[in-house]
């Protein structure tokens, strides 16, 4: 309103000429009448400003005139006036300017009154690049937010987190709001259609968060969908396609490298069963051939003269070679001290051969060994495609957005494939002068093939070994001949994993205005979701390894609503102040329940789940059901004051009630602070020119979290053991949980500093922010002493810090006349999360991995030291360790390694996180490129830890230790090993990386041209998502979190870590 | 003011009703279970279930059949290191907690009910009466006692758990192994004096099962050398006592034939005395606390051609096989239990895919030929010598093919129509049995299981049987200088063992072993000991007496531990029976070759494990100083 005031000034009056033009300006945000807009005819000093309805009315002096919208904080518009006597405009907000206007928590509010920290991500820039989900768009846009791939499976949620971890149990994803309804934790916003968003709002501070209360702890996502407007009705088609193939390929041993690796292996073992130094035809066939295809593949490294009768073409050794094989026979005299009979025969042959002079050897080539390339087998070139259609049009009276949209995408994997339909519908009606109802309604249905292991499964393949029988044809079952390896290509087509989720959601509003100023607002969300998985194994599949066949039939249902009543009052007085007071009463309620039923020995395959009772067994295999429910009441009030349009403040208060928590524990307050002050807005700054506006904030709250704490936990818990009398069901309960009589909520208090500004005219933008988040009373899963009979129990205890700085720049770099444009966009993030107190006060907590000063997750382990080297005999002794074998660090060093050598060796918090997004436009083209990159965090990679036992696949960075080659990476493999000694100290490496995340060029056709194809817009595009990487992790996509240190997560490439460039063309069309 | 109203009906709506919003209606079991007699009855149902964990996984042969002198690691596994003391045997090595927290949990579960019976009251069932209830007290004691025994067998020195948790408790001194000791024979006695001689239900202790228990506790503290485990001098006077009154109570008695001991028909016998219980029905099993252990002993013969993997011999999961010590420590022409122990043939259950015989055969009518025809022929053998008497070349079962005049192909692919294993018993090491490539112990394989892949066995896993009873009476007898009555009870079980008149010997007897073909005489006579006791007085060479072993009683203990080899081979009493006995470095080192590089005096104890170390505190809740730390661990570790 204070702006319209400003404008009026500006205004001139327009004079009589041959046509009067009249028109309504809205703004697209509401689409309620835009007053005080500037209108001018372009080239000329001719123009109107809107009045309070936004109408306006203007003389032109041709058809062929020109009018130009304008208004700070908006984007121009311009319109042809042609032979049209009427024009409606649609103002939209512009990005870079504080101006604009922004959803926060229950309302909404020009960006330049915003009190908290809060990031804004405009439609433009989520649909930039071509994603499959909303969680995607959102990476790198924001800073603060860091968006991680959980795994790359089509359907995986990535996994969101604002301003780093604070709880341990409790989730620290985010709270999502979406049109004003809180979703259920874990239902997640990947059902929704990314194309039907026209602007996220990232809430960080607690003074903004705080009046979401107890789900504000880890930030809110506000998600505001796309809605009708008033004004000519707009149709929209948009569409991509296009292929992917893998980014990261892991690089294995080839057949060669592998068979020497495992001869090493053989020669070092306890029975020492591979005595040749060299490749040699007797002691190979004896340890390749128990699969003749392998043998094949060796036979293929040796020239033969007569292969039948192995007979191989021989040649003197050289010199060389002869003092290698030396060193290799030193070796077996360390390594055999007390050599039993037969060993001691070995060695002596081996004595006798390397003293003839005349010592021949098999001409060799480790490199004409055959490789099977196995990823080839199960993967194929992706393909995606993505259609959307909207419709978006109103009256004064009722605006309507209809959309759908469809997306599919076929995996690299062969068997992994995902598709979602989406419908979404928005209504708003003006029923009368004081009441207003509408909502959206959202429905959508995916179908998601995740697949098999096939991929997995096939790094796991000997590169020696083949996949299909040479004769016959047919799949081998066990490649190589181990029992512990199995084909990947029986999966494919063997197992069929299908889940289908249908979701309903819908977010309905009534608005009454009560009385001038005040206004009464009922919100309503229910959100209904379905899924259904169902899974398959036939006979053939690795699962089943020749077993009848089995399914598994899983249902979930989840329904959740939230209810909120709320009341706006909003009052000026004196010009000079504003008030604002909101007051909120809301319950939320979240009921799930499932079932699950597993049948095997199913007689036909095409049934799939769909026919468990043609079972030929007499029963079922197992059977499940549950259910929860988890409630939520709130009150909450908020104060807004600004005085002169300089100085603004928020308070709020909100007391929340949850019912998983402990009786008597259930309620906490939750109060924020929060103050704004214009520095533009003062008259010394009006001497500073190069500033437009600055803002400086803030804010301080406390915000709440229980979401870590199951339904009915704290009433402890019993655990069912089945047990038998001889053949008599015997069903026996044992304690497993503690009750939990205290468990209340986990307390964030945050304090933020942030500066907002625009600089030169506009060119500069962006903001800066300074954060500290104290976490008290934090939900903490502790392991206990399992002798007590319980290994965890949920607690309140400890203390977790967050602090931070933030800053996201958009600059426009270069802007000439002849409308060549750099923009740039920079978002820089830097988070140090750490441990204050654990439940031992200041000290740290070994059984948990929780260290004073660390992150919350914290890598703790032994830490490699190389290996024992020739001429290192003395030191390696000291430890029990020979020359050639690995040896960790004696951290404390008294000589001995145990449980106290253990150190710190990372966490899988980044220190810093970065993008840098650049935009050039020229005429009709725009090109832009989008880097991203995560600095310093550690992940642990099972393919770090191998196994060096000959037996498995290892990748070819895996530098052994041999007689002749002083690796200090790995040790000399061994064959009866199972692993390294120490394997987990291997885990631990550097997940630092730099991704192009997307790349994109552009063409939006003249408007000449576009008028010709009666449309109002008509781009096209080219892009390359993900098409570079750069990064020291060998063992693939190091963007990844496995989470919570977990063993069964270790290996990044276990399941699907398989990450892709996609190639996609796109055209977007507006009518 | 009517918008108004609309309002403050739709706030009141909102508000009203929801007091018990937040109240929680829970559809799960939780402690309230446990307050009347049906909860208790499950509670002690439960604790019952923690005795399926030494049989319920790879935790069975790793703690107790691997590093021994009897069994070393075959070719697959992950916890080779427990076999070879490596340096991964450390204290965070997998099954090291997981022991621990399953027997520490079972505790637990045994002192809420031996806490909670005494006030429970009911109408009808047990729990109405008092001896009733101190019936069941009972059992849940004999329970605990044999839940610390595990576990002070393994880690010496722990925290003695006497009473239930409340709340949480992070302080856990240790007790010393002579406490635990104390305190284990309190419970056994107490369950021996009030447990019935029999038990309706099929698997609850009893009488016996306490008696047998407590006769072995009093054993191990008698066998002490070095450790302290509060020997007392009446100690063999009481095992001998206990083990007798079993033997005496006319309760149970040997099976006649040791063969049919391992049928799964009689896996309920009358020498049974306490098992962990099994069935079939797949509901009733959790998998990972379900007997596995057959698995885990056996060779991969579906690979071989001729075969394909069936329910009656099992999956072959190749984690252990035999040592040498352990194969020639039987006398295995005359002592029945080698052959009646071990799996030596397989028949062939696959014709589509029968080895044939080399095109190039000197015998026209073999060349290119299936090597046999029909299912149930011989497929794989496994015999201990390849060289055979030159007399029994023409007694070969199957048609052993001789070696044709002139034959240049002195493989084994021209002269044998099976897969013949042997084992090269001229040198030390073994050539032809390797780590795929073992005899397999058939004592746990139970042809009775669901499906091929299924990997539970219905199979009750046994604790305690008779046999075991006779051993303890005559080692306790033998410590005790009464070497007559130790050879009086190995005699019943070598009676049981030899081959009796009229029982037709495996053909292995006269292949190889030394016999003639068709004897049907009855060795008893050839295995018993002297009745005099003198077996002791001098070294025999068979029995493969360490250097160390110079006088009777040394003798005599490592005799015993033979015999436990030959009776009780492969049945996870093996790692246990060298701790009680302080003989588990000396004897893994000498015949164990994987183990030998790397055993240390301190394996005799495992590590306890780092979790534990980790969570406890001092009394006053502090976490505990690095020092304090390695106090709490084992030496060594």
């Amino acid at each position: 309103m204070l702006l319209v005031g400003i404008f009026l000034l500006q205004s001139t009056s327009g004079w009589a000429q041959e046509r009067t033009v009249t028109g309504r300006v809205v703004s697209q945000d509401d689409g309620i009448g835009f007053p005080g807009v500037n209108i001018v005819v372009k080239g000329t000093t001719i123009g109107t400003v809107t009045d309070s309805e936004g109408q306006f009315s203007l003389t032109v002096p041709s058809s062929e005139s020109v009018l130009v919208f304008s208004s700070i904080g908006y984007a121009n518009a311009e319109e042809v006036v042609g032979s049209r006597s009427t024009i409606n405009v649609s103002m939209m907000a512009d990005v870079t300017s504080l101006a604009e206007v922004v959803v926060v928590g229950y309302g909404t509010v020009k960006k330049s009154d915003v009190t908290g920290a809060l990031s804004s991500v405009t439609s433009e820039q989520l649909m930039a690049v071509p994603v499959q989900s909303v969680s995607q768009a959102l990476q790198g846009r924001a800073a603060g937010v860091d968006v991680v791939q959980s795994g790359f499976r089509p359907g995986d949620n990535p996994r969101i987190r604002i301003r780093g971890n604070r709880s341990v149990n409790s989730s620290n994803d985010p709270l999502i709001v979406m049109d004003g309804i809180p979703l259920a934790e874990g239902t997640g916003m990947n059902d929704f259609n990314p194309s039907d968003i026209a602007s996220i709002e990232v809430l960080k501070d607690a003074s903004s968060t705080a009046i979401y209360g107890s789900r504000g702890a880890n930030g809110v996502i506000l998600v505001t969908t796309k809605k009708g407007k008033t004004g000519k009705a707009q149709i929209t088609y948009e569409t991509y396609v296009g292929f992917s193939t893998p980014l990261a390929q892991l690089d294995f041993m080839t057949g060669g490298e592998h068979a020497e690796m495992r001869r090493e292996a053989l020669r070092n073992n306890s029975g020492k069963t591979y005595n040749m130094y060299w490749a040699d035809v007797n002691t190979d066939f004896a340890n390749f051939s128990s699969d003749p295809n392998v043998w094949e593949s060796i036979s293929q490294g040796y020239t033969w003269v007569d292969k039948e009768n192995k007979i191989p073409q021989m040649r003197p050794v050289t010199d060389e070679e002869r003092a290698a094989f030396e060193e290799y026979y030193n070796y077996d005299l360390i390594r055999y001290p007390n050599p039993s009979a037969a060993i001691q025969t070995k060695i002596d042959q081996m004595r006798t051969m390397l003293d003839d002079p005349n010592l021949q050897i098999p001409v060799y080539d480790p490199s004409k060994v055959r490789t099977t390339n196995w990823v080839d087998h199960v993967l194929r070139n992706g393909f995606k495609q993505d259609h959307q259609l909207g419709i978006y049009g109103g009256t004064d009276k009722v605006s309507v957005g209809l959309s759908v949209g469809y997306h599919s995408e076929d995996a690299l994997q062969k068997d992994i494939s995902f598709q979602r339909f989406n419908l979404k519908l928005n209504l708003d009606y003006h029923v009368n002068d004081w009441l207003k109802i509408g909502g959206s309604t959202m429905g959508s249905m995916t179908i998601n093939n995740s697949g098999s292991n096939a991929y997995f499964s096939a790094l796991g393949q000997l590169p020696y070994a083949i996949p299909y029988d040479p004769v016959t044809g047919a799949i081998i079952r066990n490649p190589g001949n181990d029992p512990l390896i199995f084909n990947p290509l029986n999966d494919l087509g063997g197992e069929v994993n299908e889940d289908r989720t249908a979701r309903f959601f819908g977010s309905y509003y009534a608005d009454v205005k009560l009385m001038e100023g005040l206004r009464f607002r009922s919100n309503f969300g229910p959100d209904f979701k379905h899924v259904r998985y169902g899974d398959y194994f036939t006979s053939a599949s690795n699962e089943r390894d020749g077993q009848p066949p089995l399914a598994r039939y899983n249902q979930e249902q989840r329904f959740a609503y939230v209810w909120e009543n709320l009341l706006y009052y909003d009052k000026t007085i004196n010009t000079a102040h504003t008030i604002g007071l909101t007051l909120l009463q809301s319950i939320q309620d979240e009921r799930y329940e499932r079932s699950e039923v597993t049948v095997s020995q199913l007689p036909y395959d095409y049934q799939l789940w769909y026919n468990l009772e043609s079972t030929i067994n007499t029963g079922v295999d197992g059977f499940l059901s549950n259910f929860n429910q988890r409630r939520i009441m709130s009150f909450m009030g908020r104060v807004n004051y600004g005085f002169n349009n300089k100085y603004l403040f928020t308070f709020s208060g909100r007391y929340d009630g949850s019912s998983v928590l402990a009786p008597g524990n259930k309620w906490a307050f939750f109060p924020s602070g929060a103050v704004a002050w214009k520095l533009h807005e003062e008259n010394f700054m009006s001497s500073v020119g190069f500033v437009d506006e600055m803002k400086l904030r803030l804010g301080y709250g406390i915000t709440g979290q229980q979401s870590g704490v199951a339904p009915y936990i704290t009433q402890g818990s019993v655990e069912r053991r089945p047990y038998v009398w001889g053949e008599t069901a015997a069903w026996g309960f044992v304690p497993s949980l503690l009750e939990l009589k205290d468990l209340t909520w986990e307390k964030t208090a945050s304090l933020n500093v942030g500066l907002d500004f625009t600089l030169l005219k506009g060119r500069v933008g962006g903001s800066f922010e300074y954060y500290n988040q104290n976490t008290s009373d934090v939900i903490l899963d502790r392991t206990l002493p399992t002798i007590s009979g319980f290994n965890r129990i949920l607690q309140n205890i400890g203390k977790t810090r967050n602090s931070g700085i933030e800053l996201a720049l958009n600059t426009v770099n270069v802007e000439t006349p002849g409308g060549f444009k750099w923009e740039m966009d920079v978002i820089f993030t830097r988070n140090k999360e750490e441990w204050v107190e654990t439940n031992f006060g200041k000290e740290d907590n070994l059984a948990n991995n929780w260290f004073i000063g660390e992150p919350v997750v914290t890598y703790f382990d032994y830490v490699p030291d190389g290996v024992v080297q020739w001429g290192e005999e003395a030191d390696g002794a000291t430890y029990n360790r020979i020359v050639g074998q690995n040896i960790v660090k004696d951290t404390d060093n008294n000589g001995v390694i145990n449980a106290n050598d253990r150190a710190i060796r990372g966490s899988d918090v980044p220190v810093w996180s970065g993008s840098w997004v650049n935009k050039f436009s020229y005429k009709g083209f725009d090109f832009s490129f989008f880097f991203f990159t995560r600095q310093g965090n550690t992940i642990g990679s099972g393919w770090y830890r191998p196994a060096l036992a000959g037996r498995y696949p290892e990748l070819a960075f895996v530098d052994y230790w041999t007689p002749t080659n002083p690796s200090n990476m790995y040790p000399r493999p061994r064959q009866d090993q199972e692993r390294l000694d120490w394997p987990e100290a291997y885990l631990w490496q550097d997940g630092s990386f730099i991704k192009l995340r997307n790349i994109s060029l552009g063409y939006t056709l003249p408007s000449t041209v576009v008028s010709k194809l009666k449309m109002s817009n008509l781009k096209v595009y080219v892009t390359v998502n993900n098409p570079w990487l750069s990064t020291d992790f060998k063992a693939g996509d190091p963007e990844f979190s496995a989470g919570a240190y977990n063993q069964s997560n270790l290996n990044p490439t276990v399941g699907y870590n398989l990450s892709e460039t996609a190639y996609l063309f796109g055209l977007k069309a507006a009518f | 003011m009517r918008k108004i109203n609309i309002l403050i009906a739709i706030l009141l709506t909102g508000a009203v009703g929801c007091s018990d919003f937040l109240d929680e209606q829970s559809k799960e079991t939780n402690y309230g279970l446990f307050e009347d007699a049906q909860g208790i009855e499950y509670l002690v149902n439960g604790a019952y279930g923690f005795l399926r964990y030494k049989h319920g996984g790879e935790q069975s042969f790793t703690l107790w059949e691997y590093g021994v002198d009897t069994y070393t690691a075959a070719a697959d596994g992950q916890h080779k290191h427990f076999d070879d003391y490596g340096t991964n045997l450390n204290s965070n090595a997998a099954w090291i907690p997981w022991f621990w927290s399953s027997n520490y949990r079972a505790i637990n579960t045994c002192n809420i009910g031996i806490e909670k019976i005494p006030g429970i009251t009911a109408s009808s069932g047990i729990f109405s009466t008092e001896a009733g209830k101190a019936s069941r007290i009972a059992e849940l004691r004999f329970l605990r006692a044999l839940y610390h025994m595990q576990l002070v067998q393994q880690f010496g020195s722990i925290p003695l758990m006497l009473k239930s948790s409340v709340g949480v408790q992070t302080y856990f001194p240790k007790s010393t192994v002579a406490e635990v000791y104390a305190s284990i024979i309190a419970d056994f006695r107490h369950a021996e004096s009030v447990l019935p001689l029999t038990q309706s239900d099929r698997g609850r202790a009893t009488k016996g099962a306490a008696a047998h228990f407590l006769a072995k506790a009093y054993l191990t503290r008698a066998s002490a050398v070095e450790e302290d485990r509060g020997k007392k001098s009446t100690d063999l006077d009481s095992a001998i006592v206990y083990s007798e009154q079993v033997i005496n109570s006319g309760t149970y008695t040997l099976m006649p034939d040791f063969k049919n001991l391992w049928l799964m028909a009689n896996e309920t016998n009358s020498e049974v005395i306490f098992a962990a219980q099994n069935n079939n029905n797949l509901l009733l099993q959790n998998n990972d606390l379900s007997n596995e252990v057959h698995l885990f002993f056996g060779f991969p013969y579906d690979n071989e051609k001729g075969m394909l993997r069936d329910i009656a011999n099992g999956r072959p999961w190749r984690r252990l096989r035999m040592t040498n010590h352990a194969t020639d420590v039987f006398d295995r022409k005359n002592d029945s239990r080698f052959y009646k122990s071990l799996k030596t043939v397989w028949f062939c259950n696959n014709t589509a895919n029968i080895p044939l015989w080399p095109a190039d055969h000197w015998d026209a009518a073999k060349a290119g030929k299936k090597k046999y025809n029909n299912i149930g022929d011989t497929s794989i053998l496994y015999t201990l010598h390849k060289y055979i008497p030159a007399s029994m070349k023409t007694e070969i079962p199957d048609g052993f093919a001789p070696k044709g005049v002139g034959n240049p192909y002195d493989t084994a692919d021209y002269i044998k129509p099976y897969l013949w294993f042997y084992r090269n018993h001229e040198g030390t090491d073994e050539l032809s049995y390797t780590d795929q490539r073992f005899l397999v112990l058939l004592k746990h394989l139970d042809p009775t299981r669901l499906t091929v892949a299924t990997e539970w066995s219905a199979r009750d896993a046994w604790l305690a049987r008779l046999a075991e009873t006779y051993l303890i009476a005559a080692e306790a007898h033998g410590r005790n200088g009464n070497f007559t009555q130790a050879t009086t009870y190995i005699n019943i079980l070598r009676n049981r063992a030899a081959y009796k008149a009229g029982e037709v010997k495996p053909f292995q007897y006269y292949f190889g072993e030394g016999g003639v073909k068709g004897d049907v005489t009855a060795t008893y006579d050839l295995i018993k000991l002297p009745e005099d006791g003198s077996y002791w007085n001098s070294d025999v060479s068979f029995e493969q007496y360490p250097p160390s072993a110079g006088s009777v009683e040394s003798r005599f203990i490592h005799f015993i531990l033979n015999e436990r080899t030959r009776e009780l081979l492969g049945e996870l009493y093996r790692w246990e029976d060298l701790q009680r006995t302080e003989t588990l470095v000396e004897r893994t080192e000498l015949y164990n070759t994987r183990a030998a590089v790397n055993i240390q005096d301190h394996h005799k104890l495992r590590p306890i494990p780092q979790s534990h170390i980790d969570a406890i505190t001092n009394a006053d809740g502090s976490p505990l100083s690095e020092e304090e730390r390695a106090q709490e661990q084992n030496e060594g570790y």
